[in-house]
């Protein structure tokens, strides 16, 4: 990164101080309980507030809410199903993160993978199911890494600022993928915009009845654990981590600050690529030129809140989920609508990227009135 | 304690001031008075608390406890506004200047002439030429002052705070990019502006500048003050003693066993490059370090050193010549094949090049392990307990004060950091060593150390090239001296028969027949 | 003539939205807060310019009080940025997930409706028509019959040319956006100009957000400003802090909108056509990379392995 604009400059330049003692596991947890208490203490309030100014009662609709979303394992399933594809998505976005590399293109490339995979599933086949879903999730990787890669080469090798052009990306590709489903690619026997439904190989199977949750969960933790050691543990993920860390160091150490770059964004697109197909395989079945509503925009947001770590980030995941769902159940319960919880999680994430500075003026506050108290 | 304005208080006065910054205590009952006329030297090491103390002074940071006192009156300085109005200026050792903005544009900045909320350029040229005139120089109004050169943007410096009407002048580090030309020129304006009635802080912790020009010498050690002296009373081997609480420091040459008619290892044969942003264009650069030998780069900043250093390693492209090592030519390889041929690099800006520095000690030295996985092996794990292992050792060995190779870079000394990049890159066992500002922003125990690690890797035949813009550093260490300028070598010199005159006459450009 | 003149003139409806929040997002690329949550902060400019109109029944009433409310949204985010620290980079993504999910919200839960909000209670902006200019072709077409918001946003574009060569207040921005550190030592105050760029930024992007919603239309849909931030962020990132190459660039991605709308279907499909800003805006960014040897300015996006 070249621009380090949040830097306060009345913030001493912090002098080399002594040797510093290593926090103990208990501060550390301590710590992270604080943060977590926090903000779920902020996103409770500021539910109870909004639901309170619609007319209703604000405990005993959240609690409608999470029976809603939680209340029963077939709940829970559906609550967890609609968020497969986010999970992937994140983990996408996060890999680029890491090496410096801000790919806000998950949305657009997420519809690229669903339009590839639903192409892949109604055109070829029917075939043995397994091998139908990996051709549907290569060939959505392959759309989604490509686009990714190549707004990555553009960027590694001319310098083409990755977070303007992955941003304008998405409209054009889904503009595109619009264009395929409304015209030559689209179902005739359907309303307009949709295209040919998948072979019925081309589809995850249930795993809990009448919930949507398919076996695609096991391919969700698959991804995650191989992301997970790919970018925390791998020797590939050290180059990335550095490059995105500081790419003058990388570079000067030997790592290929090139191919970092290129390959970690090709690896993200293909990851939100297949994020876009799990939309097909693991639920609607075919393409619609409103399919991804946003997930991508959600992974991007929850990636950079997680700070792209993958076990913060489907954690953050799991919490949005939540969240989601519950708004639904709460919306079905009362007025509020269900975009409750986009406000939520947009507050949520405010909150916790101010946290450290919140905790660090309450700390200050009580410093002083201690002073105070004892003057 | 009088509270009243006294003719004969000091200048200004700081007593018993003590801050700190969490658990670091910065700088701990701390005394310092300054008289009008004189040039007062502010001395001590690396994190001795110099800079604080200063930015205290000038109202960046606020004292813990402590008063400040100008002319005898209390005054608490909240906001550098504040300093400012009780005629305090300060030249920060990096520049305040605004790289885009014009020379005008910077020294008026804060103080706009042209009525409430406007900028008028025709006023801000009349209104700075009388403190140029004080300081009898004579810089364009107009000029873009990101592209002027360091020695003039720190006369604009010194206008900007006559501007601001200041008699007290507080300057920090002000000689370390100066020629020795450029620096007795300094103090040349220093006097003058003294003998016109200001007070000017000298910060600095090079013993020979101090005594060229302060008539008094505060020293601080690890915080506290150790003491005042009059400079016409005391001597370098006392001042040094006070600065480090030892009285065994060597300043002079690095005793060390140089090998004779070694074969070379790094030849550099008319090596040219694009301009990089930061610096000059290498131009036709040829020389050889021998096994054994360490050769210096002297030069004024931006004259190629960093270009030379950046070249040699491979992260700025060649357009001509060729660098081989040990008979090897490298000159079409990247950099990870170049280290594969021996070629160690530490580079000069530690935070950004030489660490990773929000990550771990760990991060920082396991890239030598990193760069030989290829193939599949870059999906086996990177810190691995083997990384583990040689990690832990070096800490050990070079006794580098971290709460273990799971602390952070940037919780790290100065000292302690460079100690881990020079000890990632002597594991190696490198044939070629590219030192870069080796010891910059590091205290004098990690430097005589550092020094003594060098000099065991030429024991053991590695070439040695130290880039420096510190002439000490070169004096004290290198065998040959190399003075480049403008991207090009304009001379060559044996260390021993040279003097820091005659290099600093090759920094501004003189030319020798022995030129490379 | 007449496909010229209405071009024309949609053009320059277009570019009145992109040139006020790229004139806003400008300002605070000097403080190197660049802010990519335009789209948001359009879309609740473009919400409450409804909402205050149907309140108060008067267009420039429903401005001015949309005006206000920016403003104090502008000041929170600012300090948001600066006291608390938080990634600039993160809060303008945030403020566009925010916007689209808000303003639905709000649709929702005050007028119940979904999708789009129209009413014959909202107000329209007049038009002003230049008697004899406007009768001229094509000038009548480019300079006659727009909104007050649309000659407000070429006076601004004037005043921001005046205001960096003879202003304190700019010089002191892009200080404090350069170097901070000489700002605050020469007695100015850096937070201070970090706050007024994001201030001033989010009164232009209601301002935008007004002129889409009771400026060219009536109503409001949601979703309404479909990217236009982001070509907005693009416009100003291209213009390199020139002001007049701001302008230019507004208006090339104005008319490439209006190109758009108008392009008959026939000649391609309409997917296509609203492609053209994003296209324009991409190989522009291409183009701009490959012949500039400066640094750009880079979107300050945060250090992610920093704890």
């Amino acid at each position: 990164m070249t621009a380090a604009p949040t830097t306060n400059p009345t913030e001493p330049a912090a002098p080399a101080p002594a040797p510093p003692e290593r926090p103990g596991w208990r501060a550390v947890a301590g710590r992270q309980a604080a943060a977590i208490g926090y903000t779920v203490v902020i996103g409770l309030v500021l539910a109870s507030v909004l639901i309170y100014s619609q007319g209703y009662a604000p405990f005993a609709t959240i609690q409608s809410g999470l029976q809603y979303a939680v209340g029963d394992p077939t709940q829970v399933a559906r609550t967890f199903a609609w968020g497969l594809p986010l999970y992937v998505a994140a983990l996408g976005v996060a890999i680029a993160f890491r090496s410096g590399m801000f790919n806000i293109g998950a949305e657009g490339q997420m519809y690229a993978g669903a339009l590839a995979a639903a192409l892949t599933g109604a055109y070829l086949g029917p075939l043995f199911s397994p091998a139908h879903l990996l051709l549907c999730t290569l060939a959505a990787g392959l759309a989604g890494g490509l686009i990714a890669a190549g707004l990555g080469w553009l960027r590694a090798a001319w310098g083409v600022d990755e977070v303007l052009s992955t941003l304008l990306s998405n409209y054009i590709v889904i503009l595109f993928c619009a264009y395929l489903a409304i015209g030559p690619l689209r179902d005739t026997t359907r309303q307009s915009g949709t295209t040919k439904e998948v072979a019925d190989t081309a589809r995850f199977g249930e795993l809990v009845p009448r919930s949507g949750l398919t076996t695609a969960v096991f391919v969700v933790v698959v991804v995650a654990i191989v992301i997970w050691w790919l970018s925390e543990r791998s020797v590939l993920g050290y180059r990335w981590r550095m490059t995105g860390e500081s790419p003058a160091f990388a570079s000067s150490v030997g790592i290929d600050v090139f191919k970092a770059r290129v390959s970690s964004m090709a690896l993200s697109g293909f990851v939100c690529g297949v994020a876009g197909s799990l939309l097909v395989t693991a639920s609607q079945g075919r393409f619609w030129t409103e399919i991804a509503s946003g997930i991508g925009w959600d992974g991007v947001l929850i990636a950079l809140v997680a700070r792209s770590r993958p076990v913060a980030t489907v954690i953050w995941v799991s919490v949005y989920c939540v969240m989601r769902s519950a708004a639904r159940g709460i919306e079905q319960a009362s007025e509020v609508p269900s975009e409750l919880s986009l406000v939520l999680i947009s507050a949520i994430i405010i909150a916790a990227a101010a946290q450290a500075r919140v905790f660090h003026q309450f700390a200050q506050l009580r410093h002083r009135l201690g002073s105070l108290r004892r003057s | 304690m009088n509270e009243t304005t006294r003719p004969d208080a000091p200048l200004l006065e700081a007593s018993g001031i003590t801050k700190r910054f969490g658990p670091v205590v910065a700088n701990e009952d701390v005394h310092l008075d300054l008289r009008a006329g004189e040039v007062h030297a502010l001395v001590g090491e690396n994190g001795a608390g110099k800079t604080t103390l200063m930015r205290m002074l000038f109202g960046m940071y606020q004292p813990d406890a402590g008063v400040i006192r100008v002319r005898g009156e209390e005054r608490q300085f909240r906001r550098p506004q504040d300093a400012i109005d009780a005629q305090i200026g300060m030249v920060h050792q990096h520049f305040m200047l605004v790289p885009t903005f014009t020379v005008a544009e910077n020294i008026t900045l804060g103080a706009e002439p042209g009525g409430p909320g406007l900028y008028s350029k025709d006023r801000a040229k009349e209104a700075i030429a009388e403190p140029m005139r004080r300081l009898g120089v004579d810089i364009d109004p107009e000029a873009v002052t990101g592209r002027l050169s360091v020695a003039t943007q720190q006369k604009i410096e010194i206008v900007k705070v006559l501007y601001r009407g200041a008699r007290v002048l507080i300057l920090d580090e002000p000689t370390a990019v100066l020629t020795p030309q450029e620096t007795t020129e300094l103090f040349e304006l220093l006097r003058r502006l003294a003998a016109e009635g200001s007070a000017i802080v000298f910060i600095s912790h090079k013993l020979g500048e101090v005594f060229a020009v302060a008539d008094r010498i505060t020293v601080l050690r690890r915080g506290r003050t150790v003491g005042t002296y009059d400079a016409a009373a005391t001597d370098a081997a006392e001042v040094v003693a006070a600065m480090t609480g030892r009285s065994d420091v060597n300043l002079g040459r690095v005793e060390r066993v140089v090998p004779e008619e070694q074969p070379p290892v790094l030849l550099v044969d008319a090596v040219s490059t694009e301009k990089p942003g930061h610096d000059a264009a290498l131009d036709q650069v040829s020389f050889t370090v021998r096994a054994g030998e360490i050769l210096g780069i002297a030069g004024v900043e931006g004259n190629g050193q960093t270009a030379l250093a950046e070249a040699l390693v491979g992260t700025l492209a060649l357009t001509g010549g060729s660098v081989s090592i040990s008979g090897t030519d490298v000159g079409g390889l990247d950099v990870a094949a170049r280290r594969d041929h021996g070629l160690g690099y530490v580079p000069e800006d530690r935070h950004h090049e030489g660490l990773p520095i929000n990550g771990t000690v760990l991060e920082a030295i396991a890239p030598c392990e990193v760069r030989k996985r290829t193939g599949l092996g870059v999906l086996a794990s990177a810190l691995s307990a083997k990384v583990r292992t040689t990690a832990t050792g070096l800490v050990r060995e070079y006794d580098i004060k971290a709460a273990g190779v799971d602390a952070v870079c940037s919780t790290l000394s100065g000292g302690n950091q460079q100690k881990i990049v020079v000890a990632r890159e002597l594991e190696e066992q490198p044939a070629c060593l590219v030192l870069a500002q080796p010891t910059r922003g590091v205290d004098l125990g990690a430097i005589e150390y550092l020094y003594g690690r060098i000099a065991e890797a030429t024991a053991r035949g590695c070439a040695v090239l130290l880039v420096s813009a510190d002439l000490d550093e070169i004096l004290r260490l290198s065998d040959r001296v190399l003075v480049m300028y403008r991207g090009r070598v304009v001379a060559e010199k044996q260390t021993l028969d040279t003097t820091r005159e005659e290099l600093g006459m090759h920094m501004m450009g003189a030319t020798t027949g022995g030129a490379a | 003539m007449d496909w010229l003149d209405a071009f024309l003139g949609s053009g320059m409806r277009f570019t009145t939205p992109i040139l006020l929040a790229a004139l806003g997002c400008l300002v605070t690329s000097w403080t190197r807060d660049l802010n990519v949550g335009l789209e948001g902060a359009m879309i609740f400019g473009a919400f409450f310019g409804v909402a205050f109109g149907l309140e108060l029944g008067s267009g420039l009433g429903a401005i001015v009080v949309t005006l206000l409310a920016a403003a104090v949204a502008g000041l929170l985010f600012g300090i948001l940025i600066t006291t608390y620290r938080v990634n600039v980079f993160v809060a303008g993504i945030v403020l566009n997930v925010f916007g689209a999910g808000a303003t639905v919200f709000l649709l929702r839960s005050i007028y119940g409706v979904k999708g789009a909000l129209a009413d014959d209670g909202i107000p329209r902006l007049a038009r002003i028509e230049i008697p004899v200019i406007g009768d001229i072709p094509v000038l009548g077409g480019l300079v006659s019959g727009h909104t007050v918001l649309t000659y407000l946003a070429w006076v601004l574009v004037g005043v921001t040319v005046w205001a960096v060569r003879n202003s304190v207040v700019v010089r002191h921005l892009k200080a404090a956006g350069e170097h901070p550190e000489a700002l605050e030592t020469a007695g100015g105050n850096v937070q201070r100009m970090r706050i007024l760029a994001q201030v001033w930024c989010f009164m232009l992007c209601a301002l935008a957000g007004a002129q889409m919603s009771i400026g060219q239309l009536s109503l409001f849909t949601e979703g309404m400003t479909s990217g236009l931030g982001f070509v907005a962020v693009a416009a100003a990132i291209f213009s390199r802090g020139n002001v007049l190459w701001l302008a230019a660039i507004s208006t090339v991605f104005g008319l490439s909108s209006a190109a758009g709308v108008q392009i008959n279907e026939e000649v391609m499909p309409p997917q296509f056509a609203q492609m053209i800003p994003y296209v324009v805006a991409l190989v522009g960014l291409v183009v701009l990379a490959r012949t500039s040897k400066v640094d750009q300015v880079r979107i300050a996006t945060p250090q992610l392995q920093a704890d």
